[in-house]
């Protein structure tokens, strides 16, 4: 990190901040709306600036489908995060900058369960509070250090996917209670998604996927700059396939390494375009994920959470080895269950890519898919997740109102 | 705009002392060298600042005592107080800006514990680390809203005072797991501290420690304006005792009242050590903290922490009734048990120290002593402490090694990885 990276981050803080203030007022009124509605038995607890809310996106459907059983609001620090919160999704948005704010706004409320989306360390100041029942929501499920962190301790449940999430975590973390494991698949991908039609002409879909760099080498499973380059350049090149680029929404934030990668790559697909308007390459920089899962025969991804988004499709999977030493790959997870692309060989991707398709990925993968989803029919996890939390709320009213009685 | 414009100068200047003490803190590191590899057993993750080193201090005697079995190294994140602890403790400090570098030095280390003196945001980017268990040892016992945190379920253990932390953590929260709770006492003021020599004679030492105006008349539970001078001059005209007064440091700031109080006191016992320079009366408003409750037979507080840590002491006590009748009384708890002394009665402090003093304290305070800190025998704490923290260390250890173990078998050659 040299002086012009302090300085550019330094700019965009300061663009933020202002775009944030002339925010405020409108964003305020319109969450004061939503938050008249009261009051909510439900918080989900989001204090990310935007780049973080592909996180909460993906629970919009199972969260819009609690709020027809339980009142629930959005509670968001930034008016940035919560404008396009009130874009996008049917839910309440309540705007609570401070966390004094946020706790007169539970008490308020007498809020029965709190619901997160991430490890931001704000959590653990609204974990403060003994009275709602605080439930960790993972935004996805992969072999990443980030899954068997130790913070779930602090929460009263932690909603996993599936039994390899469990033994994970009960490996990983000691002493970590059972009992306050629950799986329940994934609901944030159990739901039908619209997306841009693709001419059907029988060139083969490929997702290309990749995670962003991390913050820690610990945490740099990314492919762009090992792989990708080389990886585009072979897929356009062979007159068969047509890629789908879909980078991770932070891909370039701590690297200026990645994101130059990531914009060759993203040239690569344009200039391929060109020299063939029928190739319908996509650099896919939009909101929406979900749409790809169906669209596309085969993915090709980094050690993270959209290689098990994509194995719950069953379809042929092929992973990046991770050039980072210090970047654990799981023997036990997925990695070893697919083939491994090295960073050498992603030029020959094209080979790879037809010997998944011919021979299919295999029992291995096939099992796996059980052991990490459970029932993976269409609407199983959304109900599994319904009740989960739906039984939480119950318990913890019922605590609640043992406390309160008065005692003979 | 304009008032940023005026914080600006001493923005400056605390930018200038941070460098210093930088500086400082980089000259005693080179010196000192690294903590080696794989020496650290424990870790104490202090990422606050100055304000609150007192947390961090308290515990810089236990912190010796395990050290002698399992190495210790504080880690800090800001210079002030890397510099603070590199001078004062003598326990190898780290300091450590960023949650990323902490992750690399512990990879470094075999660390089986971590300790927590308080609950700053921060620790939860620590907690993440599942190889060492976290321990919440916090920074004092207290009837306080403090001391029943929900946050007390994100570490493995927490180190309580005694019974009635854990009656109080098991009422407040659902879900928490008494055998996580482990009672230790109140070993930070389990140990001989240093302070300044007082004479041997008959005189009854009486350690006068009155809390601060606050800013809220809820929290109004200072003595100094409504008990202060009549007590001390009380306690001073006997000839038979002799006062140390330790105002808190921020007494006066937002009451005049208060401030003059304090000035009046002091003068008072200004005073009559000029009369009698036998006397020996003290006024203390040193850094120094613990020492208070070897010197002193008797204590007159206020509604506050210091009546706690008193309290484990044994020694006999006096609390102040506070006179805004907006300070909160909690009925139950150590408030709510023992008779508080009211402002109308401050010149009968002497009967009440001479009658503490002949007697010891009483059923009720000896119940009180065990139910919030167990057995005060001197070392005791210490010992339970001491117990605590190597039944941690040595149960990670063993949890570690059996990891260990399992991974050779994982990754032997029968099933590497192609």
């Amino acid at each position: 990190m040299g002086l012009a990276d302090d300085a550019r981050a330094f700019f965009r803080l300061v663009g933020e901040k202002l775009a944030e203030r002339r925010l405020d007022p409108l964003v305020r009124r319109r969450a004061a709306q939503g938050a008249a509605l009261g009051p909510f038995e439900v918080a989900v607890h989001f204090p990310d600036p935007p780049v973080n809310l592909y996180q909460l996106r993906q629970w919009y459907a199972p969260l819009e489908r609690l709020a027809e059983q339980h009142p629930v609001a959005v509670l968001v620090k930034s008016a940035l995060s919560a404008r396009t919160i009130l874009e996008e999704t049917s839910l309440p948005v309540v705007l609570v900058p401070t966390v004094a704010e946020l706790e007169t706004w539970l008490k308020a409320n007498q809020t029965l369960a709190v619901l997160y989306v991430n490890q931001n360390s704000r959590n653990f100041t609204v974990l403060r509070s003994p009275e709602p029942v605080h439930v960790f929501c993972n935004h996805g499920e992969s072999d990443k250090a980030y899954m068997v962190s130790n913070q779930v301790k602090a929460y009263d449940l932690v909603l996993v996917a599936g039994d390899a999430a469990l033994r994970r975590l009960e490996q990983g973390v000691y002493g970590v209670e059972r009992t306050r494991l629950v799986p329940v698949g994934r609901p944030q991908v159990d739901v039908g998604h619209r997306g841009p039609r693709l001419p059907e002409d029988g060139r083969t879909v490929v997702l290309y996927a990749p995670t962003w760099e991390g913050d820690r080498p610990s945490n740099a499973y990314s492919s762009v700059a090992s792989h990708g380059e080389a990886l585009v350049a072979a897929l356009v090149a062979s007159g068969r396939h047509r890629v789908i680029y879909r980078p991770h929404p932070r891909t370039g934030q701590a690297s200026r390494a990645e994101a130059r990668a990531s914009r060759r790559i993203v040239a690569l697909l344009e200039a391929a375009n060109r020299a063939d308007a029928s190739a319908g390459h996509l650099a896919d920089l939009g909101p929406g994920f979900g749409w790809q899962l169906g669209a596309a025969d085969v993915c090709v991804t980094d050690v993270s959470a959209t290689s098990y988004d994509w194995a719950a499709t069953g379809k042929p999977l092929l992973l990046t080895r991770p050039v980072s030493p210090e970047a654990w790959v799981d023997p036990e997870g997925i990695a070893g269950a697919v083939p491994l692309l090295e960073a050498r060989e992603a030029g020959d991707v094209v080979e790879h890519l037809d010997a998944l398709l011919a021979e299919g990925t295999g029992e291995r993968y096939a099992e796996l898919v059980r052991d990490h989803f459970g029932d993976t029919s269409p609407g199983a996890a959304t109900e599994r997740f319904l009740a989960v939390v739906h039984e939480a709320i119950e318990e913890r009213r019922a605590q609640r109102a043992e406390r309160s009685a008065p005692r003979p | 705009m304009l008032s940023k414009l005026r914080r600006l100068p001493r923005q400056i200047n605390r930018r200038l002392a941070v460098r210093e003490a930088q500086r400082a803190v980089n000259r005693i590191l080179e010196e000192r060298g690294p903590v080696l590899e794989g020496y650290a057993e424990v870790v104490v993750f202090f990422p606050d600042g100055q304000v609150n080193l007192y947390q961090l201090r308290q515990w810089y005697e236990p912190l010796r005592e395990l050290a002698r079995t399992h190495p210790v190294v504080i880690v800090t994140r800001v210079a002030h107080s890397t510099l603070a602890a590199l001078q004062e403790s003598e326990l190898p400090v780290v300091q450590l800006r960023r949650i990323g570098d902490y992750e690399a030095w512990l990879a470094t280390q075999r660390v089986r514990a971590v300790l927590y003196v308080n609950q700053n945001i921060r620790n939860f980017s620590a907690l993440r680390f599942a190889d060492p268990a976290h321990v919440f040892v916090s920074h004092g016992e207290s009837d306080k809203s403090y001391m029943a945190s929900n946050q007390m379920k994100a570490y493995d253990y927490v180190f309580v005072a005694g019974q009635a932390a854990v009656d109080r953590l098991s009422r407040a929260l659902v879900g928490l797991d008494p055998a996580r709770l482990l009672r230790i006492g109140r070993p930070q003021v389990d140990v001989a501290h240093v302070g300044p020599e007082l004479p041997d004679d008959e005189r009854t030492t009486v350690l006068y420690a009155p809390t601060w105006e606050g800013d809220r008349p809820s929290m109004s539970y200072s003595s100094v304006a409504s008990h202060g001078l009549e007590l001390v001059r009380a306690l001073a005209a006997t000839g038979r005792h002799r006062v140390i007064y330790r105002p808190h440091p921020r007494t006066g700031y937002v009451d005049r009242d208060h401030q003059l109080a304090d000035r009046a006191i002091r003068k008072a016992l200004a005073a009559a050590n000029r009369s009698d320079p036998g006397a020996h009366h003290l006024v203390d408003t040193g850094g120094g903290y613990g020492w208070q409750m070897a010197a002193a037979d008797y204590c007159v507080t206020d509604v506050s922490a210091v009546a706690f840590d008193w309290l484990a002491t044994r020694k006999p006590f006096t609390i102040t009734r506070p006179v805004a009748p907006e300070a909160v009384i909690d009925p139950v708890g150590l408030v709510g048990s023992v008779p508080l002394l009211r402002a109308s009665e401050a010149a009968r402090i002497v009967e009440r120290v001479d009658s503490g003093v002949a007697e010891g304290i009483d059923e009720t305070v000896r119940g009180l002593v065990e139910h919030y800190f167990g057995d005060t025998s001197p070392g005791a704490s210490m010992r339970r402490f001491l117990e605590a923290a190597g039944l941690v260390v040595s149960r990670r250890e063993a949890e570690l090694l059996e990891r260990d173990a399992r991974a050779a078998v994982v990754g032997g050659p029968s099933s590497e990885d192609a």
